[in-house]
């Protein structure tokens, strides 16, 4: 029955078209996320400069009477991840990255004795890793694509409390790292305790030239306390929006990948659908050649 | 004589402007810093905010903790939650002072849990730190 392959073809290129359609929407919605999102961690940047060049300053000060504020534990037994995806799909590999290295941490930690907790921020962690039988403390969820600092703070107040009552020895951050708009990285990096300015890119530039020596109100060992769950949601939400940004651009290109998907598909349907319909035509002149050849001969024997 | 002062928020600069004078708490005490003041870090205790701008009107900010550092000339001030005063819902403070104060009797009665009565009163502090802030 030739016409009704032709039928079904037909239906199938009209599905995929409106499939392209919602693809190519959420492609654009996408594309201008991106530019927000850039545009709220360009504006975020002065604040987290301003408490890094503190902290830059205070550490100097304390010296090596930071305590276990500053610097890497040399042998963290307890430690807890905060782990930043996205709240939906769609978005190619972005959540799969990050989840997998937490995976692997956690396993890790686990055949070395280190406790690990988790901390998570967006809906598609909890399910991942509790079906692969690992607990999530808490999570959070309703605004990985737009994260507020009052977001931020709240995410704060599950990390840094159990770190200052010496609960945890260390607390990580996994997230993935939006280092341009074509270079998105999974990065693994330390929250707290805080990282020592001397280490890699704590501060970008160093303390201005000055003379005399900085005043401290409260001494320097006192700010680093207060310094500390400041500094940590600042850092926390800088990583909210690194984060947003790169779930943004995976979206995208997801989104546009599943666009030029749909296009071919549309194309070589259409191709085969062509051909179902020439056979049938084809095969409807056989048949009427076909009878007026027999008529034909009817007429000529008689 | 005038310098910058720039009150800077993760979610916007608030403000950057020349001033002559900044009057703030910190944990100290009242500071005022003036020009060629020496370098200081300080952390800032929640509340009015007043900076004596160059043509010398005066901005009034309400500013809910951070720090300030003071260092060649100019003064930064980093604030987890800022705001000026002609931002400042004073409808809105009144009702959020309101309901702080009923949650706060509310969980007193019930004998609720430290944290809770601690959140309760940081809220109360906030609305009638905005007010002092929008009232003059």
């Amino acid at each position: 029955m030739p016409g009704g392959q032709e039928r079904v073809l037909r239906r199938r290129i009209r599905s995929v078209r409106a499939t392209q359609k919602i693809t190519r929407a959420m492609e654009l919605i996408a594309t201008s996320q991106i530019a927000r999102a850039q545009g709220r961690l360009a504006v975020a940047a002065p604040y987290q400069r301003g408490l890094a060049g503190i902290l830059a300053e205070a550490a100097k000060d304390v010296g090596t009477h930071g305590g276990h504020l500053l610097g890497v534990p040399e042998d963290p037994r307890r430690v807890l991840v905060v782990l930043l995806v996205a709240d939906r799909g769609l978005c190619g590999g972005y959540n799969a990255n990050v989840l997998r290295t937490v995976e692997r941490l956690v396993r890790a930690n686990g055949s070395t004795g280190v406790e690990t907790r988790l901390v998570s921020v967006g809906r598609k962690a909890p399910s991942y890793l509790r079906f692969r039988g690992i607990q999530v403390d808490e999570s959070f969820i309703g605004f990985s694509d737009r994260p507020a600092f009052a977001d931020a703070r709240s995410v704060a107040a599950a990390a840094v409390p159990p770190f200052l009552a010496g609960d945890v020895d260390q607390v990580l951050l996994v997230s993935t790292r939006f280092l341009s708009a074509g270079s998105q990285v999974v990065e693994q990096r330390q929250l707290l305790p805080l990282p020592e300015p001397s280490g890699e890119g704590a501060t970008g530039e160093g303390p201005a030239p000055r003379e005399g020596y900085v005043e401290f109100e409260p001494e320097a060992r006192e700010l680093l306390g207060d310094l500390v769950p400041r500094y940590a949601e600042a850092a926390i939400f800088g990583a909210l929006l690194e984060a947003a940004a790169s779930e943004h651009t995976a979206r995208q290109r997801a989104m546009a990948a599943a666009t030029d998907n749909a296009e071919e598909l549309v194309k070589n349907l259409s191709r085969i659908m062509n051909r179902a319909r020439q056979d049938a035509i084809t095969t409807e002149i056989m048949e009427i050649v076909g009878g007026a050849e027999a008529l034909r001969r009817d007429v000529e024997s008689a | 004589m005038a310098f910058t002062a720039t009150v800077v928020t993760p979610e916007r600069i608030l403000v950057e402007a020349e001033v002559s004078a900044v009057n703030l708490r910190t944990a100290d005490g009242e500071a005022a810093f003036l020009p060629g003041h020496t370098p200081v870090i300080g952390s800032v205790v929640a509340g009015l905010v007043r900076l004596e701008q160059a043509d010398g009107t005066e901005l009034r900010l309400a500013v809910h903790g951070g720090f300030v550092h003071v260092e060649n000339d100019r003064v930064e001030l980093l604030a987890p939650v800022a705001e000026r005063s002609d931002e400042i819902d004073v409808a809105r403070a009144q009702r959020a002072a309101e309901a702080a104060e009923a949650r706060i009797a509310e969980l007193r009665g019930a004998e609720a849990g430290d944290r809770d009565l601690a959140d309760a009163e940081a809220a109360l502090r906030r609305a009638q730190d905005r007010l002092a802030v929008a009232g003059g």
